[in-house]
């Protein structure tokens, strides 16, 4: 009702939001090159950023604010339609299987032990919101954008287009054609957009909320972001070259040095010097979930992944043969799967005294200590096994006879 | 057509706008919420590792409460003492490669750093002669016992100098007694005042304005006394209110965590599991 | 009571200290604390200064402050004297502050100053060759609050609530006719 509203009052109907998209054909070349080619721009199948609406600046009075605040309200409760759940299952995965993923939020990182005491940094990761915003067929999505054919039917099969929206937001704030797209899904709209290839077995349906219980605790992820802008910076800092002395040189500490030799006087394509660092779009795989908080919707990733705090990253399964998934939610997790991994939670009961409310839902990866047990005790089962020779004692060429 | 009119409209509001951020009328209601509370002055000094990241970036509200919940967890399976920097600390922790299996290190502690579940202690001491600084993380599961041996604040709250002190400022016995701090007293203040070796120094002392240095000046070398002529001294950042507010603790979140802390602490006496009490201060005991 | 910690500020400050054109000092973090002295010294003489619009934003929150200071610890402190006293060079300032400027917020809440916004103004710079140089400046009002002086915003313009504009009136039907379908 909303949208048919302020469509009236602008004097054109608003571009579908797939229409005005830029598209940005990449070209991926096998050379070998030194150094690194940035890559500033996403995949070409994501969404592009929305665009925030126009009136946005038009001073409304307190009557027409609550006026409208009232029918976003009254919108808003017409979400949450039921959908049928009964394909979900918790089942193998296949060898070429693909799953959705999740858009995140990463809020800080944090360490955490072992239960032999070694500490690991981990990522904090807030699953915020995600809901399936459209699954585009493979003839569809493929013929809107540059990047043609060979990915959307790659040696897995036909790969669908599934969007992921996170982050609920006030309407208000965006144009038509951003809030077209939510209102199709039936889910309120989203401030944060991410696309994910998935093949037809793993095929999610529009407006499914997603949940932090996606991914399996001990599986391994791959993190797409946008990494920090650090601006312009020398070699030091951006490659990691170790400078020049401090004494006995004058104006040249921190420089790169020599950039090439007498033969052929040029500098080489891909020589490596100061410029614009950051503000890429990496991947990171291979990066291992070990523990997931369900109440708070939070994942505990080992290691770093692109980009600040408080940036969107998107997660997915990592693809490597040994990495990938072999058992899982597919094609994704619904709350009537809960009930599967109940024997743990009744374990958990028996042995641990703290009564089950007054902690969180959490699973915790089996190497990872658990603060709520006692400090760590070592046995003499688990001093280091010497891997060689015994080095107190000196080395006594032995003699043959 | 209308969409026009809009813009002109933008164009006209753009001119003279006004955004005005008034002062508050409310009454200051943290102070009656601190003194319900029973907030404890000294928090900061107590409990550096419930304050909030003084990178601004890295503050997040759900990230530090899960964080809180994994320290609090902790502190109810081992004993964390109240001790400062300054006190003589005793840290027993599990080594797997020990005969024994386990470690036991006496020494001061000379810093306490980082928040959270991040944060570190160091304890120094001589042994034979060597100079010995371990840097411990608090919440490290294979610590099995925190004890403070003597509780004493020094002149300054990092004590890193004793690198290049002479020995016998560091020096500790493992064996020693711990001695008991009467509940209610205040905490002394030991006013040592430590003895550097001769220059150089690991870093230059003498312009950190340390006070528990006897007489840096006169120990530094002319070479670094000519180059304080060339430093720039920044007496004056001091003075800088912003940047030491943007540094600090503020009561708001003060209070909040000590009202977390005093519901995990009776939510699990009421469950019967510990009697054991992480919010206490030994100069605020009755 | 004296060393506790302080509340915040209601005043939201930056990340990082912005730079702040310093005029004839030589540019360095002491002058941009000197000019923001200037500031907060005059803001206390005059109680409601007009100001280039980042130096207000820049200065509120040393103005919060340091009242704040004067509200929670009192002129017996001795970091609050000490803040004082380099903050108000100007002795008469610091005895203003405690005995004017603090009573009035002894029971409320910060923020105790305002920071309004006026229209830009083009001012003159320099005159070279006969010819004019002129400059846009944003400008912003920073006072004390409860100050003698009449109200910065009218009453009516602070309500927002008779609104000229024509779509005002369009969307305030179209919603009305929309919640009672």
């Amino acid at each position: 009702m909303l949208r048919s509203l302020v469509t009236g009052i602008s004097s054109s109907p608003a571009p579908e939001w797939a229409a005005n998209r830029l598209l940005v054909a990449t070209c991926i070349s096998n050379t070998q090159q030194r150094g690194r080619r940035r890559t500033l721009t996403p995949v070409p199948w994501l969404p592009p950023i929305n665009e925030p609406a126009h009136s946005n600046s038009v001073p409304l009075n307190d009557t027409t604010k609550k006026l409208l605040e009232k029918v976003i309200e009254r919108e808003g409760t017409r979400f949450g339609e039921e959908l049928d759940n009964s394909k979900a299952a918790i089942t193998d995965i296949g060898e070429s299987t693909r799953r959705v993923g999740l858009v995140v939020r990463k809020i800080g990182m944090l360490p955490q032990w072992t239960t032999n005491g070694t500490r690991i940094l981990c990522t904090v990761l807030e699953v915020v919101e995600n809901n399936v915003v459209s699954v585009t067929s493979p003839e569809d999505w493929y013929k809107m954008s540059a990047i043609g054919k060979r990915k959307a039917f790659n040696r897995n099969g036909p790969m669908w287009k599934v969007t992921v929206g996170s982050i609920n937001d006030d309407p208000t704030k965006y144009s038509v054609g951003y809030r077209r797209q939510f209102n199709r899904a039936g889910i309120p709209i989203k401030q944060k957009l991410g696309c994910f290839l998935v093949t037809e077995d793993a095929l999610p349906q529009t407006g499914q909320s997603l949940d932090a219980r996606h991914f399996v605790v001990g599986q391994y992820i791959t993190a797409t972001g946008k990494t920090i802008d650090w601006g312009f910076q020398g070699g030091m800092h951006r490659w990691g070259m170790r400078g020049q002395p401090t004494r006995r040189t004058t104006k040249s500490h921190r420089r790169i040095g020599s950039v090439g030799s007498v033969g052929d006087a040029r500098i080489w394509p891909g020589k490596r010097m100061p410029g614009h660092m950051g503000y890429e779009w990496v991947t990171v795989s291979g990066l291992e979930v070990i523990r997931i908080n369900n109440d708070k919707q939070v994942i505990y990733v080992k290691g770093s992944v692109p980009g600040d705090i408080g940036e969107t990253i998107l997660l997915k399964d990592c693809v490597q043969e040994e990495k990938k998934l072999k058992k899982g939610p597919l094609p994704t997790w619904i709350p009537s799967l809960e009930t599967i991994s109940e024997e743990s939670e009744e374990e958990a009961a028996a042995e641990g005294t703290i009564p089950k409310e007054l902690l969180h839902n959490e699973t915790f990866s089996p190497k990872i200590f658990r603060f709520t047990s006692p400090s760590i005790v070592f046995t003499d089962a688990d001093a280091k096994r010497a891997a060689g020779r015994d080095k107190t004692k000196a080395k006594i060429a032995k003699v043959k006879k | 057509m209308l969409r026009r009119s809009l813009g002109s409209l933008r164009s006209f509001s753009s001119k003279c706008k006004s955004e005005p951020q008034t002062a508050s009328k409310s009454s200051n209601t943290i102070r009656k919420e601190a003194n319900l509370v029973g907030h404890i002055a000294a928090f900061p000094e107590i409990y550096p590792d419930f304050l909030q990241s003084p990178v601004w970036n890295r503050r997040n509200a759900l990230k530090e409460e899960l964080e809180r919940r994994d320290m609090l967890e902790r502190r109810m399976n081992i004993d964390i003492p109240e001790f400062y920097v300054g006190s003589i600390v005793a840290v027993t922790s599990s080594d797997s490669n020990l005969g024994a299996k386990e470690h036991r290190f006496v020494g001061i502690c000379i810093r306490r750093e980082k928040e959270g579940l991040h944060h570190q202690f160091t304890l120094r001491n001589t042994i034979e002669g060597i100079g010995v600084e371990i840097m411990y993380d608090l919440y490290n599961p294979t610590i099995k016992k925190i004890e403070t041996l003597k509780l004493e604040k020094r002149l300054d709250s990092d004590l890193s100098y004793l690198i290049d002190a002479l020995p016998e400022y560091s020096t500790f016995d493992f064996h020693m007694e711990p001695l008991a701090h009467p509940a209610g007293t205040p905490i002394p203040i030991n006013e040592t005042k430590v003895k550097l070796k001769p220059a150089p120094w690991t870093r230059r002392w003498e312009i950190f304005g340390c006070a528990g240095i006897e007489d840096s000046w006169s120990g530094a070398t002319p070479w670094f006394k000519r180059k304080l002529q060339k430093t720039k001294v920044n007496d004056y950042e001091k003075y800088d209110l912003v940047a030491a507010y943007r540094e600090g603790s503020t009561l708001e979140h003060e209070v909040a965590v000590q009202k977390q802390i005093q519901k995990f602490e009776n939510e699990r006496h009421a469950a019967g599991l510990t009697r054991r009490r992480i919010l206490r201060s030994a100069a605020a005991a009755k | 009571m004296s060393s506790a910690t302080l509340p915040r500020i209601g005043v939201t400050i930056g990340h990082v200290a912005q730079k702040l054109k310093t005029g004839g000092i030589e540019p360095s973090r002491r002058a941009r604390l000197e000019v923001l002295r200037r500031i907060v010294t005059r803001c206390v003489r005059e109680e409601r200064v007009e100001l280039k619009w980042n130096r207000a934003v820049e200065a509120r929150p040393y103005l919060e402050r340091l009242i704040q200071l004067g509200v929670e610890r009192g002129p017996l402190d001795e970091y609050t004297a000490e803040m004082m006293e380099w903050w108000l060079p100007e002795r008469d300032l610091i005895v203003k502050m405690h005995e004017v400027i603090v009573p009035r917020f002894a029971e409320i809440q910060s923020p105790y100053t305002s920071l309004y916004r006026l229209p830009p103004k083009r001012l003159q710079q320099f005159i070279q060759n006969k010819r004019e140089f002129w400059k846009r400046y944003d400008i912003g009002i920073l006072e004390i609050d409860k100050n003698p002086f009449p109200p910065v915003l009218s009453e009516n313009s602070a309500k927002n609530e008779e609104s000229p504009n024509l779509l005002n009136l369009l969307l305030t039907d179209a919603l009305k006719n929309n919640l009672e379908k």
